[in-house]
């Protein structure tokens, strides 16, 4: 049984430029979100022009499995870069999450993230692709203080790039009996959710929609009203 | 002829009779010692396999409890394994004061007072409720409050799960409020949890708050009943600006609380929540955190659970607010246990 929900405001900036999709094909479930940077211009472009790549090569893929993953991300990674011109280098992150048959695969680059929770506790994250996280892989920082640190939106990789690129990729088997939940979000959203008020929200929701809204709320508590844009993507799986 | 007389004389000692008991005596003794090495061996062995049995109470599948991965945290801590073997407790703390008002309309419960084990079957139960001032009897109702649904938890059956629980405490107190009191004439805030083994359930209503404190993190677990709330909302949308969702005399209205008739909101959990060896759970009244801000209660949470509570305690003094509330805080500490 699955239950999807999504969500994208702007926040404290005048455009949105991240893109959010959910989609439920009946045999197959997308959920994907992309955050377009802003100072290359064209950042809403960038993401919804990957997202949408991304969710037409999800429905026609014949066989969903790690191959087909690099090749859409691939693909996408394509397009934007098709769409860039002299003056506008637009690129954008991406995180896409596809379950069929009880499966699950997911796929990003750059700094929007996957969470997945096993039973309400936090089993695993993606690894942004930033300074940051560097920092955290040759142990300067802790990868709780990603949050607070200043070269978090230094990202070494984004769709939109003239070198190839490769997502990362991870997967589960979704039908071990446990209780699967899914967090699909920019970093105008995790910036400001912790992990553990992810985990107290999650608890309390009976639908994904609900665990998007305490989180939101919460979100909203703390911002001073120049933040960025923010979007996330729910996915529960019983 | 020295030597036959050693020889002589060896055999002769051995004639006696003295000597021979000695060397039985020895000889037994040597036996009783080897026996005693073998069987402290023996129950130490013992000891390290019966660790886990005594108590643990599952809800569910014990599958649960094996590792998550750590990639997630970055310490090393692998909490799981840990768990099976050794008993964690609850070592509790609290602190009450009346501030500069009248009288004392807030109310406290505590299941159990010294370090308890949270496994033994039944749990451990928790409470603070702010009985509403401006209507009469707030110190009624929230006692009433804390005293039915302590007498509930008390005489539960065994086979409900504690979210279950603390719902039908819950509405047994409000019920008898409403039988006691009518309808929306008073009234009370409720925070309560339940810990039983390794999980955390709560349930609140109103603006009393219940906070997780975890590796030096202090994060609210329930989302208040206020128009504050609703305000926000419609800021959000741009129905109205933020200033007046801010600004707005209503904003601190409770929108669900004991004694309302029929309860509205409940901010609960459906699903266990999984502590962490170190966590601390904090109830507190708005007593409490009118006055302190979170870097405050967060840094007085780094100590164990008494001393945190009497620094509240000392710290809402030292600030001696004009018209300071009355306020009460409950806290839970997790700790691995100490046998």
């Amino acid at each position: 049984m699955i239950d999807m929900a999504g969500c994208s405001e702007k926040g404290g900036r005048n455009h949105n430029e991240d893109t959010v999709l959910v989609k439920n094909m009946g045999y197959r479930q997308c959920a994907l979100v992309a955050d377009g940077l802003g100072g290359h211009g064209g950042g809403d472009i960038a993401s919804k022009t990957a997202a949408n790549i991304i969710m037409e090569g999800f429905e026609s893929e014949e066989v969903m499995d790690t191959d087909a993953l690099i090749r859409i991300f691939e693909e996408a990674n394509r397009a934007v870069v098709k769409k860039q011109t002299m003056t506008c280098r637009m690129k954008t992150t991406c995180v896409g999450l596809f379950i069929e048959e009880a499966k699950a695969w997911w796929g990003h680059i750059g700094d929007s993230r996957l969470y997945h929770f096993v039973d309400g506790a936090l089993n695993s994250c993606t690894k942004d692709h930033s300074v940051s996280q560097m920092a955290v892989d040759a142990g300067k920082i802790t990868w709780e203080q990603i949050r607070f640190h200043k070269e978090r939106n230094k990202l070494y990789c984004a769709l939109g790039s003239r070198i190839p690129i490769r997502p990362e990729v991870g997967q589960a088997d979704l039908d071990d009996g446990h209780f699967h939940a899914f967090l699909l979000c920019t970093d105008g959203f995790w910036e400001y959710v912790l992990e553990t008020e992810m985990m107290v929200d999650l608890a309390k929701s009976r639908r994904p929609g609900e665990w998007l809204d305490y989180m939101v709320s919460r979100l909203e508590k703390k911002v001073t009203g120049y933040h960025d844009n923010y979007t996330a993507a729910a996915v529960f799986y019983r | 002829m020295e030597d036959g007389n050693r020889l002589t004389t060896v055999l002769f000692i051995f004639q006696r009779p003295e000597v021979w008991a000695v060397i039985l005596i020895a000889a037994l003794l040597a036996v009783f010692l080897r026996f005693c090495i073998y069987r402290r061996r023996k129950l130490a062995k013992e000891q390290d396999g019966k660790g886990g049995e005594k108590g643990e109470v599952f809800e569910g599948d014990p599958s649960l409890l094996k590792p998550q991965d750590p990639a997630a945290y970055r310490d090393t801590e692998m909490q799981m394994p840990e768990q099976e073997h050794s008993e964690h407790l609850l070592y509790m703390g609290k602190t009450q004061g009346i501030g500069k008002r009248a009288d004392q309309q807030d109310h406290m419960v505590l299941s159990e007072e010294k370090a308890s084990a949270s496994t033994d079957g039944k749990g451990i139960f928790a409470l603070v409720a702010d009985g509403m001032g401006g209507l009469t009897d707030g110190g009624k109702v929230s006692q009433m409050t804390g005293e039915i649904m302590l007498a509930t938890f008390m005489s539960q059956k065994q086979s409900i799960s504690a979210d279950q629980l603390l719902l039908s405490m819950l509405y047994k107190a409000n019920s008898e409020i409403k039988k006691h009191f009518g309808v929306r004439r008073s009234g009370s805030t409720m925070a309560a949890v339940i810990v039983r083994g390794y999980d955390l359930y709560w349930a609140a209503v109103g603006d009393s708050r219940i906070c997780l404190w975890r590796k030096g993190q202090l994060v609210q677990v329930n989302r208040e009943h206020i128009y504050g709330e609703k305000l926000d909302r419609q800021a959000r949308k741009g129905e109205i600006s933020r200033e007046q969702a801010q600004s707005h005399p209503q904003r601190g209205a409770l929108t669900s609380f004991i004694g309302m008739g029929d309860i509205g909101q409940i901010d609960r959990n459906i699903r266990p929540f999984r502590l962490l060896p170190g966590d601390r759970i904090l109830l507190m009244t708005d007593g409490v955190f009118r006055t302190l801000n979170d870097l405050e209660i967060s840094e007085i949470l780094k100590q164990p659970a008494m001393a945190a509570a009497e620094a509240l305690e000392r710290m809402i003094r030292v600030k001696d607010r004009q018209n300071q509330d009355n306020y009460t805080a409950v806290i839970l500490e997790y700790r691995e246990g100490e046998r």
